[in-house]
């Protein structure tokens, strides 16, 4: 039997006058890369076959696909790159933690942020985790609470910041002594912001993160659906017949993660690890026997 | 929640529309997808009908947007698309004319530029070549077959994690030599949704030891029958339908599991506890879950699972009876 690799390779570079002259370094290219993967010499000085040119001609097709392409190699480098993002835990990309003020987050929410209440969104089990979350925490011997994240506002900027968040509704103020406690510490979570790539009026837009490791820590995680979510390897059995074009649609949730309000039980597991000035705090607070926090009462519950 | 919109919009039926991982990419003409915010559409149309539909909202998105004011949930209208040939859908650039989808041409820039930066100094961190690496797999998702281009590369990230992550190492002559052949192989990275099935069909697996490749001869009896059945599609579904997730107490061979699949219940997941023949029952049910012991139950086991099927309505350890009823 005789097998692609016995007529194809090695493939001769030259010898492809019907092909445009602009394409031919890039064609070689492709010749050069699929010979050195073929694992023997680069390249033969014989002139194509009639195979070789048939194969060839498909591989001028995929570059024609790019050739409409009019984005150019950014000329930013690893140092510009590692200014905004970094590698995880699992060498992967992701955005830094930056520190933020009220005006780079406030542009980014809209008017329905903390107003939708989450259980009129569900059903089923996850409804039930909404409902009893306190059946969802691990055994008593298990928890243990690391060191609080950061909260990451500098002090200039951290009563604005908290104002903005109580105004719009994604949080509220919470005596420290009503927060959930293992033992005998408070859970306290942090807070920072990850870059938008947007910038309105001159300034930066940022997206509020709540680090919720440590509540994350002491509870079952929740998948729900999440093992229905399709990833872009599933259209590779899509199919288009000649003749047939895909028309394509879409529509996106502005600020998906603030707009649902959850039940006010969940606010003692979502304090944040930072005093909130007493200018803000609610009638009747001088009696609190400890400092108050600000709680999320939004969360990022899909 | 999305997903419940849909839901309401097409109910009573429309499921089969749906593309999501566990289920077969349905072959209806219809088709969309959710992704935690985002709802795409596809639809596939004959090209000479197709410039009456253009520019406009199909009426599925029409029905979604009055679901969602409906329910007070707003939406983003710069990033909305109406009837286009072409849009990203999840990191993906498809181009419904062409039939293809690739990488976002601006992140395939971006890391050919990077790379291109490492080869040039000869030296990179660990962090730098994670980046490159992980950027060159997320192109291979378009052609799955450049993924074996990548070797030496793994191995140097590995063998990197034994110094500290700024630690600049310098680039051996096989690593910078595949990153550049793959360079010169990203113009394949593109699926084609005209590309004609092959009648044959080959598997191959290999680990650190050993390797194994198999290609079908022709169908068998089973296959003829599969052959000549319906496919996802074909044929209308309930979008949401309470699952099922049966546990087999001393499962011997999965018994309970083959009758609820002789109901055709829709299984979120089968347990296998205390199974007799493992890999009888994972053989014929890959995606089963084993636990071997019974002692091995506990009330936090039951909550694990209950935060992983959270869909599941009906929890069963004994479908004989309700299959005789």
């Amino acid at each position: 039997m005789t097998t692609a690799k016995e007529f194809l390779f090695p493939w001769p570079l030259g010898d492809y006058p019907e092909v445009h002259s602009a394409k031919r370094p890039w064609l070689e290219a492709v010749l050069m890369g699929l010979n050195s993967l073929y694992g023997a010499s680069l390249t033969s000085s014989r002139p194509p076959t009639v195979e070789q040119k048939r194969v060839a001609s498909f591989i001028v097709k995929s570059l024609e696909l790019f050739w409409s392409w009019e984005e150019k190699i950014p000329a930013s480098t690893f140092k510009d790159l590692f200014r905004v993002k970094g590698v995880d835990y699992r060498g992967e990309e992701i955005k830094l933690a930056r520190y933020f003020n009220w005006p780079c987050m406030a542009a980014a929410f809209p008017e329905e942020v903390g107003s939708l209440p989450i259980e009129e969104f569900c059903s089923g089990g996850c409804l039930s985790y909404i409902h009893d979350f306190k059946q969802f925490l691990i055994p008593e011997d298990q928890k243990y609470l690391g060191r609080a994240p950061r909260t990451m506002v500098e002090d200039s900027d951290w009563a604005e910041v908290c104002a903005g968040l109580l105004r719009v509704g994604i949080c509220s103020v919470l005596p420290q002594s009503a927060l959930y406690h293992v033992g005998g510490r408070p859970l306290l979570n942090g807070l920072f912001a990850v870059s938008k790539n947007e910038v309105k009026d001159g300034l930066e837009l940022h997206r509020l993160i709540m680090n919720m490791v440590p509540l994350n820590s002491l509870c079952s995680g929740f998948s729900g659906d999440t093992c229905t979510l399709p990833g872009i390897s599933g259209f590779s059995a899509f199919y288009l017949y000649e003749g047939e074009i895909a028309v394509l649609a879409s529509e996106d949730i502005k600020c998906f993660y603030y707009l649902f309000q959850i039940p006010r039980s969940w606010q003692r597991y979502m304090g944040f690890a930072r005093e909130v000035p007493r200018e803000l705090c609610p009638p009747g607070h001088e009696g609190w026997p400890l400092p108050p926090c600000i709680a999320g009462i939004t969360y990022g519950v899909r | 929640m999305v997903k419940a919109g849909c839901h309401r919009v097409l109910a009573p039926g429309g499921g089969e529309q749906e593309i999501r991982r566990d289920r077969h990419l349905p072959v209806s003409k219809n088709l969309f997808r959710v992704h935690l915010d985002n709802w795409d559409q596809i639809c596939k149309v004959d090209r000479a009908l197709a410039a009456d539909i253009l520019g406009q909202p199909s009426n599925l998105q029409v029905a979604m947007r009055e679901e969602y004011d409906s329910r007070l949930l707003p939406r983003h209208p710069k990033k909305a698309v109406e009837g286009s040939l072409c849009a990203e859908v999840q990191g993906a650039l498809i181009n419904g004319d062409a039939a293809v989808a690739t990488a976002k041409p601006d992140k395939i820039m971006k890391y050919m530029g990077l790379a291109w930066e490492l080869v040039q100094r000869g030296a990179a961190t660990q962090r730098e070549l994670q980046v490159i690496a992980g950027g060159l797999v997320y192109i291979t998702m378009f052609r799955r077959q450049l993924l074996c281009s990548l070797n030496a590369i793994w191995r140097l990230i590995e063998e990197m994690s034994a110094e500290p992550p700024v630690v600049r190492w310098r680039l051996p002559r096989e690593v910078k030599g595949e990153v550049i052949r793959f360079l010169s192989l990203i113009p394949l990275a593109y699926m084609d949704f005209r590309l004609p099935m092959a009648t044959q069909v080959t598997a191959s697996d290999a680990s650190m030891t050993g390797g194994g490749i198999c290609a079908s001869a022709g169908l068998t009896a089973f296959g003829q029958v599969a052959q000549t059945a319906l496919l996802r599609g074909d044929v209308s579904e309930p979008f949401e339908v309470v699952e099922v997730l049966t546990v087999g107490l001393f499962d011997g061979i999965g018994a309970l599991r083959v009758a609820a699949e002789m109901l055709h219940l829709p299984v979120a997941a089968h347990i296998s506890v205390d199974a007799a023949a493992n890999r009888v029952v994972e053989s014929a049910f890959p995606g089963t879950l084993h636990v071997a012991s019974i002692q091995e139950l506990t009330a936090s086991t039951a909550q694990e699972w209950a935060c992983s099927f959270s869909s599941v309505g009906l929890v069963s350890d004994r479908l004989v009876k309700m299959s005789a009823a």
